[in-house]
């Protein structure tokens, strides 16, 4: 059998998508709720077996009764019995409160028809104290017509490749609409941030085309000269040819 | 009571051992804290949605007290996955959200699932990238493949957790790497706008 490769060996993009994903962490509640759970599902099951041991006895005590009257109503002429009739009321009057109590408790329940903890699914299982709904975000204040270019996460976290992706999309938007200077601004804080990014190429080839959408011909021709020198066989060899001839043209 | 008491000592013997003891109580307490982010995670990544991932979390670590007396040292992981991988079938077919795996070519790996900024990345979990990537995989090559690529388990580990032959797993895996691979690839590009 060939084990096969792994992608997070092979991909950088990859792997970085699973560190990051890795560092999600549960709601801090979540924790306390299943130790909560856990404990409660224990309760519930020392509860069972005290309820097991107790319907036990209530059979012991009935048991015990019902022999303790057989005795007492035997007929003296059978002869002598192993227990004599002053044993029987010891057996026979004291344990009525316990064993009243006991069997109202599990009025009719037999301890086989009770049910096994270990077969409990999902809708018997303990209760768990309900969970607070996440409260919805507050959304931030309407953005204007350009949004803001997000800054860095606070603190000393490294690189995140969810924000490179949040720039560079942050700079196709801008394009989208038009807006060459929000994407170069974009680009520049992607390219200052991540010089070496997942998604360099794609930042570069955005360059070109926000370059031209600003009017520049010149750098933009100029740009995407450099980009097919320093990448003959990328992916977006095509694109940026035809913006080439696009600064040619005009 | 002379005449009860031979039949109570008999019934010591038949009656049920009493609950988990304190060091049991304490194992699994143990045992939570070390993995609760674990079986968060891997529900996730296996499919089950962001508002039912906490509750199945918790079905998750119910079983384990049920069963801890069974579960041996050091395999704990092991079995929390393996419970979660049943947790998360028994989720897909009572809500048969089978839809999210159904259309690989849909417009999920829309970058402009950032159209707007409210909708950055840090925002929900749910538009996290790497599951609008997985959910380019149904169930069968979907959890093998967080198993393997994201849990690091290894190929043997999974065939026993899954009850599948080991060929069986190494052959999803190559398949659920090629559509994943794919589906990467067309992400670089609708980054870049092209369709």
């Amino acid at each position: 059998m060939k084990v096969p490769r792994r992608l997070v060996d092979d991909s950088e993009l990859f792997a970085e998508l699973v560190d990051d994903f890795r560092h999600r962490e549960p709601p801090p509640k979540l924790l306390a709720d299943v130790l909560q759970g856990m404990a409660s599902h224990r309760d519930a099951a020392v509860s069972q077996q005290w309820r097991r041991i107790a319907l036990a006895l209530a059979g012991v005590g009935c048991v015990a009764a019902l022999t303790g009257i057989a005795i007492v109503r035997a007929p003296n002429h059978e002869g002598p019995s192993a227990m004599t009739v002053a044993d029987a009321p010891a057996v026979v009057s004291p344990p009525p409160v316990p064993l009243t109590s006991a069997t109202e408790a599990v009025p009719s329940v037999s301890i086989d028809a009770l049910p096994d903890s270990k077969s409990a699914t999902l809708s018997r299982r303990a209760p768990v104290p309900p969970r607070v709904a996440a409260a919805p975000s507050s959304a931030p204040p309407p953005s204007s017509e350009s949004p803001p270019i997000p800054t860095a996460p606070a603190g000393p976290s490294k690189p995140s490749v969810r924000r490179e992706i949040e720039l560079i999309a942050q700079a196709r938007r801008a394009l989208t609409r038009g807006d060459g200077r929000a994407c170069l601004t974009a680009l520049d804080l992607h390219d200052s941030e991540y010089p070496t990014g997942q998604f360099a190429l794609e930042a570069k080839v955005m360059r070109v085309e926000a370059t031209l959408a600003g009017g520049d011909r010149a750098g933009a021709r100029a740009l995407a000269l450099e980009y097919l020198a320093k990448h003959p066989a990328s992916p977006y060899d095509a694109r940026v040819r035809s913006l080439l001839s696009s600064t040619e043209d005009r | 009571m002379p005449a009860t008491s031979p039949t109570f000592a008999g019934r010591e013997n038949v009656l049920p051992s009493m609950p988990r003891s304190r060091t049991g109580e304490k194992r699994q307490e143990e045992i939570a804290k070390a993995h609760l982010g674990d079986v968060w995670r891997f529900l996730r990544a296996v499919g089950v949605p962001p508002e039912a991932v906490d509750d199945a979390t918790q079905e998750v670590f119910l079983v384990l007290a049920r069963k801890l007396d069974n579960v041996q040292p050091g395999a704990e992981k092991s079995f929390l996955f393996s419970t979660a991988v049943n947790v998360s079938r028994e989720l897909r077919r009572k809500h048969t959200r089978e839809e999210l795996a159904d259309d690989p070519d849909d417009e999920r790996l829309e970058p402009a699932l950032l159209s707007t900024p409210e909708d950055s990345f840090d925002r929900k979990e749910e538009q996290g990238l790497l599951m609008r990537l997985l959910e380019g995989l149904d169930a069968d090559l979907r959890t093998p493949f967080v198993l393997y690529e994201i849990e690091g388990q290894s190929v043997n580990e999974i065939a026993a957790m899954l009850g599948v032959p080991a060929g069986t797993i190494a052959s999803r895996l190559r398949r659920a790497r090629e559509k994943f691979e794919a589906r990467l690839q067309r992400l670089h590009l609708k980054m870049r706008g092209e369709r």
